[in-house]
């Protein structure tokens, strides 16, 4: 996929996006940032922060008010299916499609993407064993369990492995074996020179795996930068202390 | 495979309610399957068949070869039109998939083709059966009046079958517009309570258009309809000879065997599809960044004032169950707002036939002790008041409403009798009012005493438990609850259809009590009447006690 990266190498870039519901209620912000190739960004905020807004105009779910959305240098608006062959989505929610069964569903995916048969069948194969979700595959995902559902929808989308993943809240419902394997996916998949971007709650996930961190509350980025960065500009303090005084929590004193 | 058909093939598969296959359950379910087909299809399609075969066979004694064959065609193609429109909306604008679909790389145009060939295959069915009926009702009658020979040529059978397939597409597709036409219209108005509104305003616009068209034909009664029909002078015809404009071209295919006709039918109809697809690729895309950008207007909670008065178990479920319904707009209108049928039917009815003879001599009959006139109203109010709560989707749907968090009747710690009980009493407190009401109008104009309002109330309450009961026992044993939006909860599931079908046989079975308690036996009309509330009763003892413990037996097994 190299002829989709840009010539500064950036994958995804959200430039000045702002989002409204309905008449007033503006979610999201002027907020811009960039991700480059070989990056893997955690986007980390409170709930109802805008991340999923955020998330919803990168992939072209929603259409931002101003700014713009690029994926490998695509507008997501103006050229929507070349911006959107080169992602990979995992929404929060993976009750889609209920009535397929797991390989119906992958093969669906496959399908939309036009993977041909003889690199989907090995890809397939290997993300399902990586996932463990080799036995489960001719289930219908109504009798799948949530984690279940959650392992298929990432299997799914990373069967075309495009060069981004956008990934929203991907770790919820994962057992530590799945969360372990999709961390090292995301490692891997960045080392190659693609990009990861997603969003999280658990502040250990992204200390861990990202190489920048994106912290916005209120539809505003309250910070952008590496996790050094940020603790070096605050001494003593972890990480979990510097994003609930980034994000103003009262802690009852 | 491109990818309309792989989408096409995903929502087809997507689509079907999983049915108990095996044992007990599994038995019941292919009874019941076999129960709506020879109870509900096969009876309407006979019906309309013989109907249109009657219809047919008077005008062509008038030399009007086609008019009644075309009037029920565009029945069929308005009813379609009018009861598809807000399927169509929230199919194409409001289904939980829509989040998920506009990621892929697929054009919109192509999600909108799939998406409007899947809901023209999955609501036409029953179209396509009627239709069928139609047809063959019309060949009987050219048949019987011009000869087989001259009936029953090659283009006028091949214009028949394709008209079955392509007939229900014109409706379909005029929705589509219509509603890509809305959301583009509306799309600076961000509010989605606005949306709502306006579909339903238009949909309440086309049943005015609808019923106003009638008036043309001066007294409502068949003769002047028949006679309406023969002149060309039926306005209900004329707009719809407009409105549908291609029907008139199949009509004349059917008719007089012209392959011309035939060929500018297919054109019109694929013309029709073509603007429907052009507009899809103008506005489509654009309605579904408008879907996605749509929220009521938020308040901010003044907590002094948060209304936060406990409530007991029992009504705290009730009132639950009432909100989701009164507040999902697919709910609210096939579950709530439908029970104003009967009400404001028996209204238009009596309203509109005031002048009317046959139902003024029905009436004096009736007043003058005549037996048989009023052994006809009471079987009308028993199949009344067993179809209401059928119609209504009400209990049969109980289970399902609960969606993916059917889970919940299982952990909140709430006995699952009294969830049973609470689920059942919303049935009862929504339908039987308009029940009552529909029996009170029904008492102003026929004349009753206040003992006979009575007692059909109290019969009308009768039917309205069993009715209950079957529809609460059925959803409880199988519940659809995988699926995709509020409208699929009640298209998709079978255990609606079923229980309509169980229903009837429960109608037909009392009533045909009725008639032949009448009829058999030297039993007088009072003493029937008392016969059947008694035996609904026995009934509703019997069926309160049984499904008592096979819906809690149900809701312990669920999942």
């Amino acid at each position: 996929m190299d002829n989709a990266k840009t010539r500064d190498n950036i994958l995804i870039q959200a430039e000045n996006l702002s989002m409204i519901y309905g008449n007033d209620h503006k979610a999201v912000d002027d907020m811009s940032f960039s991700i480059k190739a070989g990056e893997i960004v955690g986007f980390a905020g409170p709930n109802g922060a805008g991340k999923t807004t955020v998330i919803k105009m990168l992939t072209g779910i929603l259409r931002p008010v101003t700014g713009r959305a690029l994926i490998a240098g695509k507008d997501i608006v103006k050229e929507p299916l070349a911006a959107k062959q080169s992602f990979a989505y995992v929404a929060d929610n993976p009750d889609v499609l209920l009535q397929l069964t797991g390989l119906e569903y992958i093969n669906f995916v496959a399908d939309i993407y036009k993977i041909p048969e003889e690199e989907r069948a090995p890809r397939v194969k290997d993300l399902a064993a990586r996932f463990g979700m080799t036995d489960a595959l001719e289930t219908p995902m109504r009798e799948y369990s949530h984690g279940m559902r959650q392992k298929l929808m990432v299997i799914a989308a990373l069967t075309h492995n495009p060069p981004a993943w956008i990934l929203d809240e991907p770790m919820t419902g994962l057992d530590p074996s799945a969360a372990y394997e999709l961390k090292q996916m995301m490692r891997e998949h960045a080392a190659k020179g693609n990009c990861v971007l997603f969003s999280t709650h658990v502040l250990e996930v992204a200390e861990k795996l990202c190489d920048h961190i994106i912290i916005m509350n209120y539809g505003h980025s309250l910070y952008q930068g590496t996790i050094e960065d940020l603790s070096a500009a605050h001494p003593g303090q972890d990480l979990e202390e510097i994003f609930l005084e980034m994000i103003r929590y009262k802690t009852g004193e | 495979m491109n990818n309309v058909r792989t989408l096409f093939n995903v929502y087809r598969a997507n689509f079907e309610m999983p049915t108990p296959k095996k044992g007990l359950k599994g038995s019941l379910y292919l009874s019941f399957g076999l129960i709506a087909f020879f109870c509900i299809m096969l009876p309407c399609c006979l019906i309309v068949g013989y109907m249109t075969y009657i219809m047919s066979l008077a005008l062509m004694v008038e030399h009007n070869t086609i008019n009644a064959l075309l009037s029920e065609v565009h029945i069929i193609s308005a009813f379609s039109m009018i009861f598809s429109m807000l399927v169509v909306f929230n199919v194409l604008f409001f289904s939980s998939d829509r989040e998920y679909m506009v990621t892929l790389p697929l054009s919109h145009w192509q999600l909108l083709s799939a998406k409007f060939w899947h809901t023209y295959m999955a609501e036409s069915v029953m179209e396509f059966m009627v239709l069928i009926s139609m047809f063959i009702g019309h060949f009987v009658a050219a048949a019987h009046s011009y000869g087989a020979g001259n009936a029953l040529g090659p283009v006028q059978i091949l214009s028949a079958i394709i008209g079955t397939v392509v007939t229900p597409l014109l409706p379909l597709a005029y929705c589509t517009i219509l509603s890509l036409v809305l959301m583009s219209v509306l799309k600076k108005v961000r509010s989605i309570k606005v949306f709502y509104h306006v579909s339903t305003i238009l949909l309440l616009v086309f049943v005015a258009i609808f019923l106003l068209s009638f008036r043309g034909m001066g007294g409502v009664n068949v003769t002047n309809y028949m006679d309406s029909l023969s002149s060309g002078a039926n306005l209900f015809l004329q707009i719809c000879n407009i409105l549908f404009f291609t029907v008139p071209l199949l009509g004349k295919a059917i008719g007089s065997g012209s392959i011309l006709s035939l060929l500018l039918y297919l054109a019109g109809n694929a013309a029709v599809v073509a603007v429907m697809l052009f507009l899809g690729y103008l506005l489509y895309q654009e309605g579904l960044y408008t879907a996605g950008a749509l929220g009521s207007c938020k308040k901010k909670a003044d907590v002094s004032k948060l209304n936060l008065k406990s409530t007991s178990v029992f009504g705290t479920y009730v009132k639950k169950e009432l909100k989701v319904l009164l507040r999902t707009r697919a709910y609210a209108s096939n579950c709530f707002y439908i029970n104003l049928l009967w009400p404001v039917g028996v209204l238009i009815l009596f309203s509109l036939s005031e002048n009317n003879e046959n139902i003024l001599r029905f009436l004096d009959l009736y007043r003058e002790g005549y037996s048989r006139a009023a052994l006809i109203l009471l079987l009308i109010i028993i199949f009344i008041a067993f179809v209401a709560s059928a119609l209504n989707s009400l209990s049969s749907t109980a289970f399902t409403r609960e969606g993916a968090h059917v889970d919940i009747i299982k952990y909140i710690p709430v006995p699952y009798e009294t969830q049973m009980y609470a689920k059942a009493a919303v049935a009862l407190i929504v339908t039987y009012p308009a029940l009552l009401l529909t029996v009170i109008l029904a008492s102003f104009y026929v004349g009753w005493s206040a003992l006979w309002s009575v007692y059909y109330c109290l019969l009308a309450l009768s039917a309205l438990i069993l009715s209950i009961v079957t529809g609460l026992a059925m959803d409880s044993a199988a519940p659809f609850t995988l699926w995709d939006d509020e409208y699929s909860a009640l298209r998709g599931n079978l255990n609606s259809f079923f229980n309509m079908a169980v229903i009837m046989v429960l109608a037909i079975f009392v009533c045909g009590i009725a008639f032949l308690a009448f009829e058999l036996t030297p039993l007088g009309i009072v003493p029937v009447h008392l016969l059947i509330l008694g035996l609904l009763i026995v009934l509703d003892v019997i069926a309160v006690i049984f499904g008592r413990k096979i819906i809690l037996r149900n809701m312990e097994e669920l999942y």
